[in-house]
C-alpha cells in the first residue's frame, strides 16, 4: 500500500496492490510523507473506500471535519442497519450519516428550531423498515451522548438507509421518493379509493417499485414473461392494465427509461392487488352488493 | 424578495456562487469568496435554522422549503 496523495498531517489516500483507493486516517500518517512512499500500517486507524459520488477528495474533507467520535457512533448505526435491513447498507453511507449526526448533534447543542423535512409524511409510509431502524438509532444517539435528537430527525436518518440501495447522490432518492408517492396518488385518484398506507399491499407495492427504480438505474431487465400471461391479465384486469401502462409512461417521460412490457405486467398485478384491497376495506358506495 | 432571492443576495450574489448542491437539510454552497456572505443578513431570515461554514462549503439548514428553495436556487443560478 502507498501513498497517492496527502491531504494533511492525519488523512491520506494510498492505493492498495490490487489497485483500489482507500482513504486512511490515523494520527501522523500524512507528516512528512511523500507521494509514492509506503503507508505505515501500524499507524492506520480507519481505511474509507471512495465511492459513489464520494470523490476521494470528498471523503478525506469529510473525515478531517466529523470528529472521531461522530464516525464511530455512525459505525455503530450502520453496523444495525446492516443487521436489519440488509448487506446493500454499506459503508459508503458512514460518512454522509456521520456528516448528517454530527450537524444534528450541533443543531441541538446550539439551541437551533427543528426543522420539517421535506417529504416528511412521506418518508414515514413509504420507508417503515428504515424508520423503525432510524429510531432505534435515535435511541443509539442518546444512550452514547445523553442527547434525545427530536423524533423528526429519523426522517433523514431513514433516507441516508434508503440511498444505501443507489450507487448515487442523495437527489435520486428524493426524487423516487416522490415519484412513488404521485404512483400512490395516481391509483387513489383513478380508482376513487382510499389507499392504507399501512397495508401489506402497499408495502409489497413500494419494495416493487423501488426494485424497479434500481434496474432501471443498472439497466437490468426482467425476465421475459410469456405472451399468455400479457393476454391473460390485460383481459381480466384491462382497467389496471392501463394505468400500469400510464405509470410506465410517467417514469419513462421522467427519466428516459425504455419501461418494458414486462415490467408494466408485474406494475399491473400490483394496480389490481392495491385496488382489491381498497374495494375490500371500504366498499364503494355505488356498488350493489350480492346481498 | 423570495428567500431564495435574499439567500442568494446574502452569499454574496449568484456571480459568487461557484455550485449549489443540497442534501436532506442543507443547502451546501461552494462560494468563490465566503468572505463575501453576509451573515447577519442570512441569520436574520425566518426560513434559516443554521448556518455553517463547513467543509469547504457554506452550508444553509431551513426551516422548511428545503426542495423548493433549491429549485428555485437552481433556476436563478442558471
Amino acid at each position: 500500500v502507498h501513498v497517492l496523495k496527502v491531504f494533511n498531517n492525519n488523512v491520506v489516500l494510498a492505493l492498495d496492490n490490487r489497485n483500489v483507493e482507500h482513504v486512511l486516517f490515523g494520527r501522523g500518517l500524512g507528516f512528512k510523507v511523500a507521494p509514492g512512499s509506503t503507508v505505515d500500517p501500524g499507524r492506520v486507524e480507519r481505511r474509507f473506500v471512495p465511492g459513489g459520488p464520494a470523490s476521494a477528495d470528498r471523503v478525506a474533507a469529510l473525515i478531517d471535519q466529523i470528529p472521531l467520535e461522530d464516525i464511530e457512533l455512525s459505525e455503530q448505526i450502520v453496523a444495525l442497519a446492516r443487521a436489519r435491513l440488509g448487506a446493500h447498507i454499506t459503508d459508503h453511507v458512514l460518512l454522509p450519516l456521520a456528516d448528517h449526526l454530527n450537524f444534528a448533534l450541533r443543531r441541538i447543542a446550539e439551541g437551533t428550531p427543528e426543522i420539517e423535512y421535506p417529504l416528511r409524511w412521506e418518508v414515514q409510509y413509504l420507508y417503515p423498515a428504515e424508520v423503525a431502524v432510524a429510531r432505534e438509532a435515535l435511541d443509539l444517539v442518546a444512550t452514547a451522548r445523553g442527547v434525545r435528537l427530536p423524533e423528526i430527525e429519523a426522517v433523514p436518518f431513514a433516507l441516508h438507509l434508503v440511498n444505501a440501495q443507489f450507487d448515487a447522490d442523495m437527489s435520486t432518492t428524493a426524487q423516487m421518493t416522490q415519484d412513488l408517492n404521485q404512483v400512490l396518488a395516481i391509483i387513489r385518484d383513478e380508482y376513487g379509493v382510499e389507499i392504507d398506507e399501512g397495508s401489506m399491499e402497499v408495502a409489497r407495492f413500494v419494495t416493487h417499485l423501488r426494485y424497479l427504480f434500481l434496474r432501471e438505474q443498472q439497466g437490468r431487465k426482467l425476465n421475459q414473461t410469456p405472451a399468455e400471461l400479457h393476454a391473460a391479465l390485460r383481459s381480466a384486469r384491462p382497467r389496471e392494465y392501463t394505468s400500469a401502462g400510464r405509470i410506465g409512461t410517467l417514469l419513462a417521460d421522467r427519466y428516459g427509461w425504455d419501461v418494458s412490457t414486462d415490467e408494466i405486467l408485474y406494475l399491473a398485478l400490483h394496480v389490481s392487488r392495491l385496488v382489491d384491497a381498497a374495494a375490500a376495506a371500504a366498499p364503494a358506495p355505488a356498488k350493489e352488493t350480492d346481498a | 424578495m423570495t428567500p431564495a432571492e435574499q439567500l442568494l443576495a446574502a452569499v454574496g450574489g449568484a456571480g459568487n456562487v461557484d455550485s449549489l448542491t443540497r442534501c436532506w437539510a442543507r443547502l451546501r454552497f461552494v462560494l468563490k469568496d465566503p468572505a463575501l456572505v453576509e451573515e447577519p443578513a442570512i441569520d436574520a431570515l425566518d426560513e434559516v435554522a443554521i448556518a455553517v461554514h463547513q467543509s469547504g462549503q457554506y452550508q444553509i439548514a431551513l426551516r422548511r422549503g428545503l426542495l423548493e428553495t433549491f429549485d428555485e436556487l437552481t433556476v436563478l443560478l442558471r
